[in-house]
């Protein structure tokens, strides 16, 4: 057996179901093989679409994505979507190919130090240099990504290590290692009842970890059992249902003034799985000043990195959220908290959405009301912003965006890899005329999944979201916000054989989009919406 | 404040750049960096001085203890331990002042490792305050250059 030959049944044996991917001269071996396999390739058309397909299908699912480029420029296009997954914590396993081994630094065609220039970001990356280390590198390769807190991780191979017989299938893996980190949570246990008991105003708020975790439904019956109102960053999204009574949505920045209310007058946040990053909380220094919080994190070095914590957990959301569950707090205190928290959740209604012109708001919503059941995909934008504010989350892991690096052309090729997702949810993609210029190639690789997506584009013909912050910080005319020529987006779906539909109406869009869905094609919607429509934008001076 | 880290890591391609392209990505700066090999062909050691507060140095720890081929890695001001440093410092050493200036290297425990014809060079091992405390005592002599190895530490108990 050569090293592809077993990199392939190892990738079968995982239970890989796909394998997202661009051919070339260093990866040649690999794509003759893959010809003998179970494994489904999907042509992309870009390496970042195979990176982001490869995202897209693991953020749906928690499994691990799996990409495949060439040397060179194929590796070097996957770089944009490592750093995307290193940042949401993303299982991904990246395999490259290498010019030959005697030929490394020797300047070949198509070499470049993808090791090196990789290291930041991925979780961990591999050069292999001789066949015989290929079982116990992908198998590390594999703990890595998959074991505490995921990131991306690539292996590059060299094309002669591919092609090499091994003498051995034997894998010794090392990695990763275990650390023990001295703040368990028995180690804090007390000082958590402790903080919970002295807090007249507590509140919990969820990030990507509790999603990755599968901590949801355990963290929403600790909130129950406290009646405690419940926040969450853009990646903690849809961790625990929108149903609860005390989910006040997403805070930060772009978050709803409800959630980010709730979290600026709490004394007390315990947070979970979050990073504390600067869209969440501008201004950490002064917030931790101003109340206390309890923070559990998998991974050590997110303690204390950006918020000052009164406690710190080293665990799994999922195990802290069961832990949490058996500790019972003084409730006296916290009625008139919760009481005057479950009126405003009452009072909270969705800001009305004028029907004059159409607008983003407005076709958010009725898709919200009138097609549940959908995986949510978003580029970045205005648009993502809205989506992350108006859709509801019927599904455990339905909203799937770039958050971290705000990665505009993610959207399309995460969803192609998220419509492979074993529960077969439909998806919807929404897109912006900006972000979907970055990686609208990809069309070109829908006619081969098996279900339909649904794109809604907004186009305002401006990047929405950079003017939007022009104008905060700046006066006077955007530049470059604007985008003419516009394109005419139709075209480029007729082009690629999707059914393409045009809505610069409300009623047009309200007739239309019926067909739309109902429709068992790709379809492509172009929504003509208000270019003087913003997105949510919260300043903490603000807070209602 | 001078921290000390010490890590042990795994002898594998690529791991100083890890570690040092770390140092640049979060923003701190590298005062001194060393690499040494152990009684374990596969295990490296490293002993890096760096300046930040408490806090800082604490998060680069915890960063640190991310990188995969890191074993073990401490703050050793936390604990007994001991750190020296080699330093070689040419300082000239004009004939009519020969005899002066090895007396002089003599009093301060210096070794002669090098007699040129206007220079002497001289080996030192110490800690940071006593390499530094040569280096003033030569300053009227004219220093010419000097190398230093870098601290290395090793905990005490």
């Amino acid at each position: 057996m050569n090293g592809i030959q077993y990199l392939i049944r190892f990738l079968e044996g995982k239970q890989t179901k796909v394998v997202f991917g661009y051919p070339g001269s260093a990866v040649l071996p690999i794509y003759e093989e893959l010809q003998q396999s179970k494994l489904i390739h999907r042509m992309v058309r870009h390496e970042q679409g195979a990176v982001h397909a490869a995202e897209g299908y693991a953020k749906a699912t928690g499994r691990v994505g799996v990409c495949l480029a060439t040397s060179g420029p194929g590796a070097t296009n996957l770089i944009t979507g490592l750093c995307d997954a290193m940042l949401d914590s993303v299982p991904l396993l990246a395999i490259t190919g290498q010019v030959e081994t005697t030929s490394i630094g020797h300047d070949a065609f198509q070499e470049a130090d993808v090791m090196g220039m990789t290291i930041p970001v991925t979780k961990h990356n591999f050069l292999i240099k001789e066949a015989d280390s290929i079982p116990t590198i992908l198998e590390e390769a594999w703990r890595i990504t998959t074991t505490g807190r995921p990131g991306p991780v690539l292996v590059d191979i060299p094309k002669d290590v591919m092609t090499s017989e091994l003498s051995s299938l034997q894998a010794t893996p090392k990695l990763p290692r275990l650390r023990r980190d001295s703040r368990t949570f028995e180690s804090v246990k007390n000082r958590i009842l402790n903080v919970c008991n002295a807090s007249f105003r507590p509140i919990l708020l969820l990030g990507g970890g509790v999603v990755s975790a599968g901590a949801g439904e355990a963290l929403l019956a600790f909130a129950e059992k406290h009646a405690l109102p419940v926040v969450y960053t853009m990646m903690g999204k849809g961790a625990i249902p929108g149903r609860y009574p005390g989910n006040f949505g997403m805070v930060g920045i772009h978050g709803n003034p409800f959630a980010n209310l709730a979290m600026y007058k709490s004394d007390l946040v315990i947070a979970v799985g979050c990073r504390f990053s600067d869209r969440t909380l501008p201004r950490p220094q002064v917030f931790s000043e101003t109340r206390a919080v309890i923070h559990a994190d998998i991974d050590p070095a997110e303690l204390s990195k950006n918020v000052r914590s009164v406690v710190t957990v080293a665990s799994d959301a999922y195990i802290f959220a069961k832990n949490l569950l058996e500790l019972t707090f003084l409730p006296e205190k916290k009625e008139a908290w919760q009481r005057r928290f479950l009126n405003l959740c009452a009072q909270r209604v969705k800001e009305e959405v004028t029907q004059e012109v159409l607008t983003v708001a407005h076709c958010m919503d009725t898709i919200n009301a009138n097609y549940p059941g959908y995986r949510i995909v978003t580029d970045v934008g205005q648009h993502q912003l809205h989506a992350a504010n108006r859709m509801d989350m019927v599904l455990p892991r339905g909203f799937i965006t770039s958050g971290g690096l705000g990665t505009m052309g993610f959207g399309l090729p995460a969803s192609i890899g998220a419509s492979f997702a074993e529960d077969e949810s439909p998806v919807i993609l929404f897109t912006g005329d900006g972000s979907f210029q970055m990686c609208m190639q990809e069309l070109a690789t829908l006619p081969e999944l098996q279900r339909p997506i649904k794109i809604f584009l907004f186009d305002n013909r401006s990047l929405g979201l950079v003017r939007q912050w022009h104008d905060v910080l700046y006066s006077g005319e955007a530049s470059f916000c604007a985008l003419p020529p516009w394109p005419d987006f139709c075209k480029i779906a007729d082009a690629y054989g999707l059914d393409s539909y045009s809505f610069d109406s409300v009623e047009g869009f309200e007739s239309g989009v019926k067909d739309m869905m109902n429709s068992s094609r790709h379809c492509l919607a172009v929504l003509h919406t208000d270019p003087g429509e913003k997105a949510p934008f919260f300043r903490e001076r603000s807070c209602p | 404040m001078k921290h000390t880290i010490v890590a042990r890591v795994d002898n594998k391609p690529g791991v100083v750049s890890r570690i040092s392209g770390l140092f640049t990505r979060r923003g701190y700066n590298i005062e001194s960096l060393v690499t040494s090999v152990t009684g374990d062909p596969g295990v490296y050691h490293l002993t890096i001085l760096v300046i930040g507060s408490e806090q800082e140095v604490e998060l680069l720890i915890n960063q640190l203890g991310r990188i995969m081929e890191v074993i073990d890695v401490h703050n050793v001001n936390e604990f007994a331990h001991v750190v020296r440093e080699l330093m070689l410092i040419k300082v000239s050493c004009p004939v009519d002042k020969r005899s002066e200036i090895l007396s002089l290297a003599d009093i301060l425990k210096c070794r002669v490792v090098g007699i040129g014809t206007d220079s002497a060079v001289f080996e030192i091992t110490g800690d940071e305050s006593k390499l530094d405390t040569i280096i003033r005592s030569f300053e009227p002599m004219g220093i010419m250059e000097i190398v230093r190895s870098g601290a290395i530490a090793i905990a005490r108990d």
